[in-house]
C-alpha cells in the first residue's frame, strides 16, 4: 500500500476526531464556557498571565510537546506490525492522548492555571503531591537515560553526524547572543543557523569522527558508552547555563527543523510514492514481548504521553484567552504529536527499506528491533529527503542531525527539570543539604540517569533497548494517569459524566501495571538486577496511584451525591461562578 | 467567526527563562513546586511591559481590533498572518515576505501587516501613537 494513502487516512481520522469527538469533550464533558474569566485576563502579569489568540498559543504549545520521543516509541513499535501500532496511535491520539491534553489544560485554567504537579495535591491528595514527585523522578531518569542511548547510537552509527552536532553548540550560542543582545529579528539569525548546520553536514561527511578506537584504548566495551558520558558531562555544564545561553536558541532552531522534517516526511512520501513494505501483522518469534501490553507502552509519545500535561498547565494555561480555546490548542496539540507518530511509522515500514525480506532482517526480534529503531528512522526519513533530490549520504546525516538535536535538547531540559524535582523531594525528606545545593541536586540529575544508561542490568546478553524504553513508557503513562485521575474528579465534581476520561485512565493503568509484572518476573529469571528493584519500585507507584485515584473519584461522587439538587459546590478554589 | 476590521500584533521581547526542549521534557513551573522558580524573571520584567502596551491599545482600539500580545519565537503564528495581513494591504510578495521575517524582531509593533514601530521598547501612549493613523 502507497505510504501516501495511509497518510490521507490517517490525518482525515484526526480531523474527524477533533470535528466531533473533542466537541464532544468541550460541550459535554468538561462544559467550557466562552464568558469564563481565564487566568490570563483575572491574574494578568505581563510575564507568564497575558490573554492571547488561540493560534498564537498553539504555535507555543505544538513546538512545546512535539519533539524525539514520538519518532522512536513507534519506531519499535511496528517490530508487531504497521497495523496495529498505526491503530494504537490513531485511536490513542483521539481518545487518550486529546483527552489527556485538553483535560490538564481545561482543569487548570478553572483553578487559576496551576500546574497538574500542585493540582494532584489540591483535588487529589497532599501523598498524590509526593507520588507525582516520584514518577517524574523515575520519568525523567529514564527520558535522559534513554535519550543518552539514543543519541550515542546514532553517534556511533553516523560518525558525519558528530561535527553538526556539536557545532551546533557554539552556533545556538552565537544565536542566542545576538538575539538577546542585538534585538534583531529572531528568525534570520536562526535561520542563518539552521542553514549553517545544514552546511556542516557536507563537513561532517567529508570528516566523520569516530570514536570506537579510542574507546576501544580507554576500555570500553561498547563506543556508545564513551559518547554517554561525554553527553551527561556536556548536560550537566549546559544544564548550570541560563536558559537563554544554550537552550532556548537551540530549541529555536529545533522548531525549524521540525518543520523541515516534518515537510520532508510527507513531501518526501507524495514525491516517491513509497509502499509499505513491512505486514500488517508481523509473526513474531515466540519469546517475544507479547503485544498486549507491550505495545501500549511502547508507544507512550505519539498516543498519550505524560509530559504534556506538564507543558498545558505550567505554561499554555496561563495564556488561553478565552477558555473554549482550549479545545483548539490543547486537542490539536495532541494531533499534531500523532501525526509526529504517524511519519515515524511511515519512515520504518515504507522508507527504510525497499522489500520484506529487508525489512525482516531490521524487525527478526525485539532486541535488535528495539537497539535499531532510531537509526531506522533516520535510514527512512533519508529516503523520502532523497526522493526530494538530496544524496542519500547527506541525507542519512540530515535526518540523524533532527533526532540528536530532538534529543539533546530534551536531554538538556531534563536534566535542569530533575534538578528541581530532586531538590523537591530533599525538601519533603528534609534533607536540606540536597535540597539547596543546586550543584549537588545536578549531580544526582545526571548520575542516576547516567548509570541507567550505563549499567543497565545483568544476564548473559545484558538488557535490550526496547526493554528500558519500555520503562520509560511505564513511567510517561503514569505521569499521564495521575493527570487523567485529576481531569476525572473534577469532571466528577462538576456533576459531568467522566466515561470519556475514566475510560482511557482505567486503560492505562491496566496496560502499565500489566506490563510491570510480567517484566518483573522478566527480570527477575534473567537476573536483572538493576532493573528488577527499578521495576518492583515502579510497579509499587502505580497501586499506589490506583489507590489515589480510586479513593479521590470515590470521595468526588460522595460529594457529589451528597450535594443532589444543590447547587454545583466548586471544590477548592474551583472558579466555575467566576464568569465575565 | 467574522474577521476584525484591523489586526494590531505586538511582538514581545525575547523572554530570558522560557524554554521548552520538545515532547518528554516542560518547563520547571510545570511541576509546580518552590524551587520551580525562574530566576531570570527580574530580567523579563526589565525588558518592558509588553502587556502593559496591549491591554492599553485593547483599551483604546475597542472590540473591532484584534490586538495580540506574540511571543518573537512564534513563527509558526507570526510569519503567515503577518505576510497573510500584508498581502491584504497590496503589498507585493516579497515585500510581504521580508515585513514577515523582520516581524520576528522582539520589540515589534505591527498593524495590518504594516510595521509601524521595531525594536524600540514602548509605552502604551508611543504605542498608541504609532497604531491611531493605521486605524482611523
Amino acid at each position: 500500500m502507497p505510504a501516501i494513502v495511509i497518510a490521507v487516512v490517517v490525518l482525515a481520522l484526526f480531523a474527524l476526531g477533533y470535528v466531533y469527538y473533542s466537541r464532544y469533550l468541550a460541550d459535554r464533558v468538561y462544559g467550557l464556557d466562552p464568558s469564563f474569566v481565564t487566568p490570563a485576563h483575572e491574574l494578568s502579569d505581563g510575564i507568564d498571565y497575558v490573554p492571547t489568540n488561540k493560534h498564537v498559543v498553539f504555535g507555543h504549545h505544538f513546538v512545546s510537546v512535539a519533539g524525539a520521543a514520538p519518532i522512536v516509541g513507534p519506531a519499535i513499535a511496528v517490530f508487531w506490525g504497521w497495523g496495529p501500532a498505526l491503530a494504537w496511535v490513531v485511536i490513542g491520539t483521539i481518545f487518550a492522548a486529546g483527552v489527556h491534553d485538553f483535560g490538564a489544560l481545561a482543569v487548570s485554567v478553572r483553578h487559576k492555571a496551576r500546574s497538574i504537579g500542585t493540582l494532584t495535591q489540591d483535588v487529589i491528595s497532599r501523598r498524590a503531591r509526593t507520588l507525582f514527585l516520584l514518577i517524574i523522578f523515575f520519568l525523567l531518569t529514564l527520558v535522559n537515560a534513554v535519550f543518552a542511548v539514543v543519541i550515542g547510537n546514532l553517534l556511533v552509527a553516523n560518525p558525519g553526524a558528530v561535527i553538526p552536532i556539536f557545532v551546533e553548540i557554539p552556533l545556538a550560542i552565537a544565536i542566542g547572543q545576538y538575539i538577546y543582545r542585538k534585538r534583531s529579528a529572531a528568525l534570520v539569525p536562526s535561520i542563518i543557523g539552521v542553514i549553517g548546520l545544514y552546511l556542516l553536514i557536507w563537513v561532517g561527511n567529508e570528516v566523520p569522527i569516530e570514536i570506537t578506537g579510542l574507546a576501544d584504548q580507554l576500555g570500553f566495551d561498547r563506543a556508545r558508552d564513551l559518547w554517554v558520558i561525554i553527553l551527561f558531562v556536556y548536560t550537566f555544564i549546559a544544564a548550570r547555563l541560563p536558559v537563554w545561553m544554550l537552550l532556548q536558541p537551540r530549541d529555536y532552531i529545533n522548531s525549524h527543523q521540525l518543520f523541515i522534517a516534518l515537510g520532508i516526511v510527507l513531501l518526501g512520501v507524495l514525491v516517491g510514492w513509497n509502499s509499505v513494505v513491512a505486514p500488517v501483522f508481523n509473526d513474531v518469534p515466540d519469546d517475544s514481548p507479547s503485544i498486549f501490553p507491550f505495545l501500549f507502552i511502547t508507544i507512550a509519545c505519539g498516543a498519550i504521553s505524560g509530559f504534556h500535561s506538564l507543558v498545558s498547565s505550567g505554561t499554555t494555561s496561563k495564556q488561553l484567552d478565552k477558555e473554549t480555546d482550549g479545545r483548539y490548542v490543547g486537542y490539536m496539540g495532541a494531533l499534531g504529536e500523532g501525526s509526529l507518530a504517524m511519519c515515524s511509522v511511515l519512515a520504518v515500514t515504507a522508507g527504510v527499506v525497499a522489500s520484506r525480506a529487508e525489512w525482516d532482517t531490521l524487525y527478526g526480534d525485539f532486541s535488535t528491533a528495539s537497539d535499531g529503531a532510531a537509526g531506522n528512522f533516520v535510514n527512512g526519513v533519508a529516503v523520502f529527503a532523497n526522493n526530494l533530490g538530496i544524496p542519500l549520504d547527506l541525507a542519512v546525516i540530515f535526518a540523524a542531525v533532527v533526532v540528536i538535536s530532538f534529543a539533546a535538547t530534551t536531554m538538556d531540559t531534563g536534566v535542569r527539570l530533575q534538578r528541581y524535582v530532586v531538590q523537591e523531594i530533599a525538601t519533603l525528606a528534609g534533607w536540606n543539604a540536597l535540597s539547596r545545593n543546586l550543584t549537588l541536586a545536578g549531580i544526582v540529575a545526571v548520575a542516576v540517569p547516567m548509570a541507567m544508561a550505563l549499567l543497565p542490568g545483568g544476564g548473559d546478553a545484558g538488557y535490550t533497548f526496547g526493554v528500558l524504553w519500555q520503562l520509560f513508557g511505564t513511567t510517561n503513562q503514569l505521569t499521564a494517569g495521575l493527570a487523567l485521575a485529576v481531569v476525572a474528579v473534577w469532571v466528577v465534581s462538576r456533576r459531568r459524566n467522566p466515561v470519556a476520561v475514566i475510560v482511557p485512565l482505567v486503560f492505562l493503568l491496566v496496560m502499565t501495571s500489566w506490563a510491570l509484572i510480567v517484566n518483573l518476573r522478566n527480570f527477575i529469571e534473567a537476573g536483572e538486577w538493576v532493573l528488577a528493584p527499578l521495576d518492583a519500585i515502579i510497579f509499587v507507584l502505580a497501586m499506589w496511584l490506583i489507590v489515589e485515584a480510586a479513593m479521590a473519584l470515590r470521595r468526588a461522587y460522595t460529594d457529589r451525591a451528597g450535594s443532589a439538587g444543590e447547587p454545583v459546590q466548586p471544590r477548592l478554589d474551583d472558579d466555575d461562578a467566576r464568569t465575565g | 467567526m467574522s474577521r476584525p476590521a484591523h489586526r494590531i500584533l505586538l511582538v514581545g521581547p525575547w523572554r530570558a527563562g522560557s524554554s521548552s526542549g520538545g515532547c518528554c521534557s516542560a518547563e520547571p513551573a510545570g511541576i509546580g513546586g518552590e524551587h520551580a522558580h525562574r530566576p531570570p524573571a527580574e530580567a523579563d520584567r526589565r525588558e518592558g511591559d509588553a502587556a502593559g502596551v496591549v491591554r492599553a491599545l485593547r483599551s483604546s482600539a475597542g472590540p473591532a481590533v484584534d490586538v495580540q500580545l506574540v511571543d518573537p519565537r512564534n513563527t509558526l503564528y507570526l510569519l503567515p498572518v503577518v505576510y497573510r495581513d500584508a498581502r491584504t494591504a497590496g503589498v507585493s510578495m516579497v515585500r510581504a515576505a521580508v515585513t514577515a521575517i523582520r516581524a520576528t524582531t522582539p520589540w515589534t509593533l505591527v498593524v495590518d501587516g504594516r510595521i509601524v514601530s521595531r525594536g524600540d521598547m514602548l509605552d502604551p501612549v508611543g504605542a498608541e501613537r504609532r497604531c491611531s493613523p493605521l486605524l482611523a
